[in-house]
């Protein structure tokens, strides 16, 4: 770190600085309480157990959105607990119908990270007051300016920084009409559909002609189809959930016009989330759509039996709080055991029946082995699987259904699309056929009064088309090796593969794989999935009790009848965005004017979205086209992706993205290259709608709610008063720009959106109603009442005013919304979840064991089309080479794992779970370090090809060497090292950072240890930069997985 | 007014807690804290209480001991002059969560069930059968000292246990 000669803050004038909440009024004014305390003699009651002290939200630790129960002292949280009325954190939760005044001393489970929250909260680096950048970018030099100056600067844009011109957004908004956005949409998709080269370009022509007028609000005219100049707005995100997400894509998508609102899930689970969605694909008016972005778990409190592959839900996993319960209980009454497949010893594997040491990359061999095991020796369930149609199952009382015995057409050696009856002259009628006894039969999937059956499996020529049946090609795939072979391909011996064969399919319906980030950050992450839900779908398990369930959740949105407030129809000035997006997603490269040849500039993702290590990439390549304005809301792309230091040379460059705007809590190790930070308030301080995950049977709808005063300052926008954050941001910058759907009559006439309360608690109001006529919750009654606004009685206006509540509401729906606060969301009871042997709230509907749509997907980087069933895939680079780092001396495979007390990149301010863990260790075999001749505590640099310095290069003059501290154990496999996230921070308070000219010192306890502080080593630079896009990590070309576990690296000991 | 504890455990609900018997504290506290003293390495044993529940010339309770347990960055204070982080303390069941009616933090809060909560001198209480229901595989740390530890581990090993901890 460079020698600062600006004056210098000690410890104790380090509370001067306001722009930190450490410096700030609030802290100041309350530094003086303990001694208030100390002063009264009598023994202070335990204030904390009194219904008026505690409030119900949600907790945003990490992802799993447990619910919490506050308690206030003063006005401050004082104790964070779990909420009873949540199944995350009481199981069974208590009644919804019990009233709060009878709860208070009922506390619900909280895991460490929960409890330590207070510290996220009141973390003296948080920002308070709006941010510039004073110096470069990165640099981490700060002005503190006003919130109307910023809002100014950005949508007016000119000389911000003395570097020349930087646009503003009234400039990027460049096409406002939306009815001419629409006829521009239309016609772009009219481009699309032409079928050959010249037809296509015939089309450009004439759209040209067309919008002769209007070419200037292109990005290029020549390539109409990369949209509107409004999608050089890009509008990224890291932990976002809804009500908030509903906000942003209004403010990007919906009025400002840009079709650039992107998520973060492929740096999580992305390609489990996708092959999931393929799975769920369903045939509507002759194509495949309506794949939901969801996946399945296990109902871990009914399994006998589950196989966690790549998840450790006693560590994350979504989450601890909420699943090790149930499986504990399992443990203990003998109702269940389970089995561990992780090249780790994880705390889940420490309790299981078997732990599988797997090879990382290498888990779809061991799927397809067990596939090949257990259809050799008939273990499936033939009933299941021979249904072809929703008749069939119904009559077998199973509540989904496959194309297991559906017949595919072989074309060129290959499965391709399904046989279509039409094609054998069946009918004319669209519809699929199946064989029954050698008889070709034709059937609608969906047909709920003809049942229809098929032979299982099927190889053959009908009127000369070759056929096979769907579950033939998986058989087919399964047997492509035999036993031995897959057992070599993941070391694992074939005795085990047949244990966990045999026992997987010795408890009916009541056993389960349950997959996560370990099977789905590989380059080969979207079949490693596929392959074990394939093994799900052997047993038909998916809606029964014990087998694959999935998250149910009440909407917030308004879409269903008898909600008050549809949001779909709540904004008047709505435009359409159009155009390829920046992450070109959900589309083909085939399709668009931009195709030329194989491999693509940068990988398409036609069956994805979200795809996070794409966006600052590509817009550092300026494919398909450059970026104007970045904004990035909760999320730290440098930090969290793999080669995530590959953004930082595109954020520190303000040629390559001219605007950078952070909305964040604190600077962080994305956000200190923004060239305006926005404060935004803790999760204690907002609003959101926190969703649900695939373990919890229950319907839910968690909802996050200010329990604290804002420590944000005050500002105002549209005339009201509000506290600095992601709403105020937003709604000030479309007030200077007049942005529709925002302000006055900003949801319709006569509907004012000048606040974010008229947004949310209309949400909360449609949570109340519930589906449809008869589902909404009761009233709450005065005593109810009184609580509620008891409870509040700390809240300042800009964030608590009954009054306006009620008025947003409306009489009819008042009582009920605090009814629903009052209890921190809504959430069904326990046995709400389970009806008889089924789970309660169902998929229900066709699940893909063979996936058409997929097969006719073709990869943009091969120029050859996608499998549609399971297959192995060897690791491989985006262009399908093989990375073979191994033979130039990197010997070791580094992997990441989770610890209970750290989350990726926001736990390094809790002082009480670094009090447990202070720093994360490099877990390696003694037969590895034997090997290299290290020691357990030997300090070690870890490098790759990719990153053969072994640092992470800030593109500020400083350098972060990722070293740590080897830590010694049989636990892990040898061969593998891995490090925890969450650890060795240089920003988020952990250097020095400069504002308003004064000096901030930074904290070593946060610090990377190759910067000499005591907080370990965050490795993920080390991880492998794609060699063919080379500002990238690997990445899943399949799903759009960024890859984690795919690395070889080396250490060095320094 | 007898300190009363809840005799469920977490996951048992549907009523709100119950209050349980006073316990009688001053019979069984007498030996134990006599036997902590003698085994105290730095016989500092005192006791924690205000002098409300449990015996006659206990020291006041310290203003740290009532604060809300909230506190972040801040410097304790102790009349003594010295800090009580990093002293040697003794847990006491989070009381001030138990005399309103709380299960401890710790047993509250653990996702694998793994503690029970409640009052021995109930023989009602889940605690009391657990024990008798137990017996053979119950057991505590240094009995030999005669310090009479309210924690009671429940084991498969009772007397591989034992013998590491005599």
């Amino acid at each position: 770190m460079k020698e600062s000669t600006a004056p210098c803050l000690t410890r104790r004038r380090f509370l001067k600085t306001t722009a930190l909440l450490g410096g700030s009024a609030f802290l100041l004014s309350r530094l003086g309480w303990p001694s208030e305390l100390f002063a009264r003699t009598r023994l202070a009651e335990y204030e904390l157990t009194k219904p008026e002290n505690i409030l119900y939200t949600v907790c945003q630790q990490c992802n799993t959105q447990c619910g919490l129960k506050v308690k206030l002292y003063d006005g401050l949280a004082a104790k964070l607990e779990g909420n009873p009325y949540s199944p995350w954190n009481l199981q069974p939760n208590i009644s919804y119908r019990t009233s709060p005044l009878d709860v208070a001393t009922l506390d619900g489970r909280l895991c460490p990270k929960g409890q330590a929250g207070i510290q996220t909260v009141y973390d003296p680096y948080r920002v308070v007051k709006v941010l510039k950048r004073a110096g470069k970018r990165g640099e981490n030099k700060w002005v503190t300016i006003s919130f109307d100056q910023a809002v100014d600067e950005i949508v007016n844009g000119g000389d911000l920084f003395g570097e020349g011109h930087v646009p503003g957004l009234k400039e990027i908004w460049a096409l406002r009409d939306p009815k001419l956005a629409k006829e521009m949409a239309d016609d772009v998709k009219a481009i699309w559909a032409k079928k050959t080269p010249e037809e296509k370009k015939a089309a450009v022509e004439a759209f040209k002609t067309k919008y002769a007028e209007h070419l200037d609000k292109l990005i290029d005219p020549d390539h109409p189809d990369l949209g509107p100049k409004n999608n050089q707005l890009v509008f990224m995100w890291g932990r976002l959930k809804g009500g908030r997400s509903e906000l942003i894509k209004r403010f990007t998508v919906e009025s400002f016009g840009s079709v650039n609102a992107h998520g973060h899930t492929t740096v999580c689970q992305g390609s489990l989330y996708f092959a999931s969605k393929a799975m769920s694909e369903q045939y509507q008016k002759g194509s495949w759509t309506g794949g939901k972005k969801f996946y399945w778990q296990a109902d871990q409190n009914n399994s006998e039996f589950i196989i966690f592959v790549g998840a450790s839900p006693f560590e994350g996993n979504y989450g601890p709080t909420n699943r090790a319960p149930g499986l504990t209980r399992g443990l203990v009454s003998g109702r269940l055991k389970f089995a561990v497949v992780d090249p780790r010893f994880s705390k889940t594997a420490s309790k299981a029946w078997k732990w599988v040491p797997i090879k990382p990359g290498t888990e779809a061999a061991l799927a397809l082995a067990m596939i090949r095991w257990i259809i050799e020796n008939k273990r499936y369930d033939a009933k299941y699987l021979s249904n072809a149609n929703k008749a069939a199952a119904v009559a077998d009382k199973e509540p989904t259904w496959t194309n297991a015995c559906w017949l595919v057409k072989i074309v060129d050696g290959r499965p391709e699309k399904f046989l279509r009856a039409k094609e054998l002259g069946l009918t004319d009628e669209d519809r699929f056929v199946v064989l029954q006894d050698g008889k070709p039969v034709a059937f609608d999937p969906y047909d709920t009064a003809n049942p229809v059956k098929g032979d299982l499996f099927v190889d053959t020529t009908i009127q000369g088309i070759r056929v096979k049946s769907g579950l033939q090609i998986l058989w087919e795939s399964a047997s492509s090796k035999t036993l031995e072979e897959w057992s070599a391909i993941c070391d694992v011996p074939v005795r085990d593969i047949i244990e966990l064969a045999r026992e997987f399919t010795s408890h009916g319906k009541k056993a389960a794989v349950d997959v996560h980030r370990g099977v789905s950050q590989h380059t080969n992450g979207f079949y490693n999935v596929f392959a074990w839900f394939a093994l799900n779908l052997l047993i038909g398990n998916y809606d029964w009790k014990g087998g694959m369930s999935q998250a149910s959740t009440f909407d917030h949105t308004g879409g269903k009848e008898g909600q008050p407030f549809n949001f779909a129809k709540l904004n008047p000035g709505k435009t359409t965005a159009f155009g390829i997006s920046i992450i070109r997603h959900e589309i083909k490269y085939e399709q668009t004017t931009l195709f030329e040849r194989y491999p693509a500039k940068r990988p398409w993702y036609p069956l994805s979205s979200d795809v996070y290590q794409e966006i600052i990439p590509s817009a550092g390549d300026g494919y398909p086209y450059p970026i104007k304005a970045l904004f990035i809301y909760m999320g730290s792309p440098v930090y969290a992706l793999p080669a995530g230091h590959t953004n930082i040379e595109i954020l520190a460059d303000p040629k390559k993205i001219p605007l950078i705007v952070a909305s964040d809590i604190t600077i962080g190790e994305t956000s200190m290259y923004a060239d305006y930070i926005f404060p935004d308030l803790s999760y204690l301080e907002r609003w959101e709608f926190a969703g649900s995950h695939p373990s919890i049977t229950q319907k839910v709808q968690p909802i996050r709610q200010p329990v604290i005063a804002p420590l944000t300052e005050t500002v105002k926008v549209f005339g009201q008063e509000m506290p600095l954050s992601l709403e105020a941001m937003l709604l000030g910058i479309a007030e200077k720009l007049g942005l529709p759907g925002f302000g006055q009559g900003g949801f319709g006439e006569g509907q004012d959106f000048t606040h974010p309360d008229q947004f949310y608690l209309r949400m909360v109001a449609n949570v109340a109603a519930g589906d449809r006529p008869g589902n909404e919750v009761p009233d709450a009654d005065d005593a109810e009442l009184e609580l509620f606004l008891r409870a509040r009685r700390h809240l300042p206006k800009t964030v608590f005013d009954p009054e306006r509540w009620r008025q947003i509401v409306g009489e009819k729906w008042w009582r009920k919304v605090v009814y629903v606060l009052n209890r921190g969301g809504r959430f069904d009871n326990w046995e709400q979840g389970y009806d008889g042997d089924y789970i309660k709230n169902r998929y229900g509907t066709l699940i893909n064991l063979y996936q058409e749509k997929t097969a006719l997907t073709i990869n943009s980087m091969t120029g050859k089309p996608l499998a549609g069933y399971p297959i192995y895939l060897p690791l491989a680079d985006s262009v399908g080479r093989p990375i073979e780092d191994e033979k130039q001396g990197f010997d070791l495979h580094l992997i990441t794992h989770r610890e209970i007390v750290a989350t990726k990149s926001r736990t390094i301010s809790n002082y009480w779970l670094l009090a447990v863990m202070p720093e994360n260790a490099i877990v390696m075999h003694p037969r590895d370090a034997q090997r290299l001749g290290l020691s357990e505590g030997d300090r070690v640099k870890i490098i790759s090809a990719s990153n053969p310095e072994g640092v992470w290069d800030l593109a500020n003059g400083t350098k972060v060497p990722m070293i740590g501290t080897v830590h010694l154990t049989e636990g892990i496999r040898p061969g593998v090292i891995s490090f925890a996230l969450g650890y060795g921070h240089w920003a988020y308070g952990a250097t020095d950072l400069v504002i308003d000219g004064e000096t901030i010192k930074g904290d070593e306890r946060r610090r990377a240890t190759g910067l000499g502080g005591g907080a370990g080593v965050h490795a993920n630079a080390a991880m492998r930069v794609d060699p063919y896009l080379k500002n990238t990590c690997l990445v899943d070309v399949y799903g759009g997985s960024a890859v984690f576990y795919d690395t070889r690296v080396k250490v060095v000991k320094v | 007014m007898r300190p009363r504890s809840q005799c469920c455990r977490p996951g048992e609900l549907g009523e709100a807690p119950r209050r349980g018997r006073a316990v009688n504290y001053e019979r069984a506290t007498k030996e134990a804290f006599e036997a902590a003293r003698a085994a105290c390495p730095y016989k500092r044993a005192v006791y924690f209480d205000d002098g409300r529940f449990y015996t006659d010339g206990t020291p006041a309770r310290q203003a740290y001991e009532t604060r809300p347990s909230f506190e972040y960055g801040k410097e304790w204070t102790r009349t003594a002059g010295k800090p009580p982080v990093n002293a040697l303390r003794k847990c006491h069941f989070c009381v001030h969560r138990v005399e309103n009616g709380e299960l401890p933090a710790c047993v509250t809060t653990c996702v694998g069930e793994a503690t029970y909560f409640g009052d021995l001198s109930d023989p009602q209480s889940l605690i009391a059968q657990l024990l008798k229901e137990n017996r053979d595989k119950v057991m505590r740390v240094y009995e030999s000292k005669g310090t009479q530890p309210r924690v009671y581990y429940l084991t498969d090993t009772p007397v591989l246990c034992k013998s590491q901890h005599p």
